[in-house]
């Protein structure tokens, strides 16, 4: 205890690092999802009142620059835009398409757009220390029916899923930070499938199933229903086509559709 | 009141506030870094600073638990950025404007560094290059929030050092 008084500095620097180092191997071998259960959620709950209020000071000042109607309006697009998305997605996905991969589905025993039925909106309400990852935090959690590996949705396209819940908030990691696979289909093409396996700065990689399928770049991708992520949703853009002679495959790179850094409000399927 | 009470109340402020410049500024992406730039400015200001490097530490845990990917990486990475200032502070007058401006840019670089390195061990796929490329915004924020708490600070510390008792 004296040695301790008398080495301030190095006692603390001592008990802070093993402290640290501590948290992140748990939390890291647990997926980052552990430990931050009880005290995510009182700390959340401090946050969000302040969160709320700003986004009231938010559109109040954006108020006093812009027409209130121009507001209103913009609101109104916005409702128009994901509508009219929606409706994009259930044109471009037959009846018969989707009956397709749904009988492909129940065969594969997946689970996808058939067992979602709900949708929980929320708002972010803290990014990640950094500039470069986007995991963030909102205000929706387990009292809303959101659980770990819940999809998660903006108006443009895919964002990501839940990677560690608690009540009244959820931690979502982007489809670029995750390493998950994504199942997808070119919107042009539906006849064409892919999957998206690797994440690299900021971009989605993956491979056509059929070396010899027709994509290129600005094309559209979409969710194909198959895997954890309902059909339909955006993805991205391909931004380069490549063809790996080594392994006979059609690699892609997709730049995601989402800009991660804008993002206020998501959807989470449930 | 204590001065440690204040620190621990600007500290709880800036903790509470920065969702709420994320929230101001959206779109932007970029907001400073309130946690760091008050740990950075009160370690370096002050001399006797385990105080505000332990709140600093405890703050930085607060912030990963609520929105860090893994919890302890902010931390660490500020206990890096605390260690970086108290080798600045062995070598560089503190006094000296030209050193602390020096020293608020390279706060915010060692900080992403070693968050860049640790994110890197628990497996992001970010690279260096594409991480750092995305800070000079972050740099340019958080310096400029580290002078004004430095310039506050600094006058109310000086007297003490020029007083002849003192040391």
């Amino acid at each position: 205890m004296r040695w301790i008084k008398e080495h301030k500095l190095v006692s603390f620097l001592c008990i802070a690092i093993i402290l640290a180092v501590g948290f992140l191997i748990y939390s890291v071998s647990s997926g980052g999802s552990a430990a931050d259960g009880a005290a995510g959620s009182v700390l959340g709950k401090l946050t969000s009142p302040f969160t709320t209020a700003a986004e009231k000071v938010s559109g109040g000042v954006s108020g006093i620059f812009s027409y209130k109607s121009l507001q209103k309006e913009n609101e109104q697009l916005k409702k128009e835009n994901q509508e009219l998305q929606k409706k994009v997605t259930s044109l471009t996905l037959t009846a018969s398409q989707l009956q397709q991969l749904d009988s492909l589905k129940s065969s594969l025993n997946y689970k996808g757009a058939g067992g979602t039925t709900d949708i929980v909106s929320g708002d972010v309400i803290s990014m990640d220390g950094t500039n470069w990852m986007n995991i963030f935090t909102i205000n929706r959690g387990s009292e809303k029916g959101v659980s770990k590996g819940s999809v998660v949705v903006s108006g443009e396209g895919l964002v990501g899923k839940v990677t560690s819940v608690g009540h009244g908030w959820a931690k979502v990691t982007s489809i670029v930070d995750a390493t998950s696979k994504i199942s997808f289909k070119v919107a042009g093409n539906l006849k064409i499938l892919g999957i998206l396996d690797n994440t690299s700065d900021g971009e989605l990689t993956g491979f056509t199933l059929d070396s010899d399928a027709t994509v290129s770049e600005g094309d559209t991708l979409i969710t194909s229903g198959m895997g954890k992520y309902p059909a339909g949703i955006k993805i991205g853009t391909i931004t380069k086509v490549t063809y790996n002679s080594n392994q006979q495959l059609q690699t892609v790179i997709v730049k995601p559709v989402v800009d991660f850094k804008a993002l206020q409000k998501v959807s989470v399927l449930i | 009141m204590n001065r440690y009470w204040k620190g621990a109340i600007a500290f709880l402020a800036a903790f509470l506030l920065q969702p709420f410049l994320f929230s101001l500024v959206p779109g932007l992406g970029i907001v400073p870094d309130l946690i760091l730039c008050l740990t950075a400015a009160l370690t370096y200001v002050y001399d006797d600073n385990v105080g505000w490097m332990a709140m600093g530490a405890g703050f930085a845990l607060a912030t990963d638990i609520v929105s860090g990917p893994f919890i302890g990486i902010g931390m660490l990475s500020i206990i890096a950025v605390e260690v970086g200032i108290l080798v600045f502070k062995k070598f560089f007058n503190v006094e000296n404007l030209v050193n602390s401006a020096v020293l608020a840019i390279l706060v915010t670089w060692v900080y992403q560094t070693v968050y860049w390195i640790i994110a890197a061990i628990a497996g992001s796929n970010y690279g260096y290059l594409y991480a750092m490329k995305t800070i000079i915004w972050q740099i340019l924020f958080d310096a400029v929030i580290f002078m004004i708490i430095y310039f506050i600070m600094i006058r109310k510390v000086t007297p003490h050092r020029t007083d002849r008792y003192f040391g």
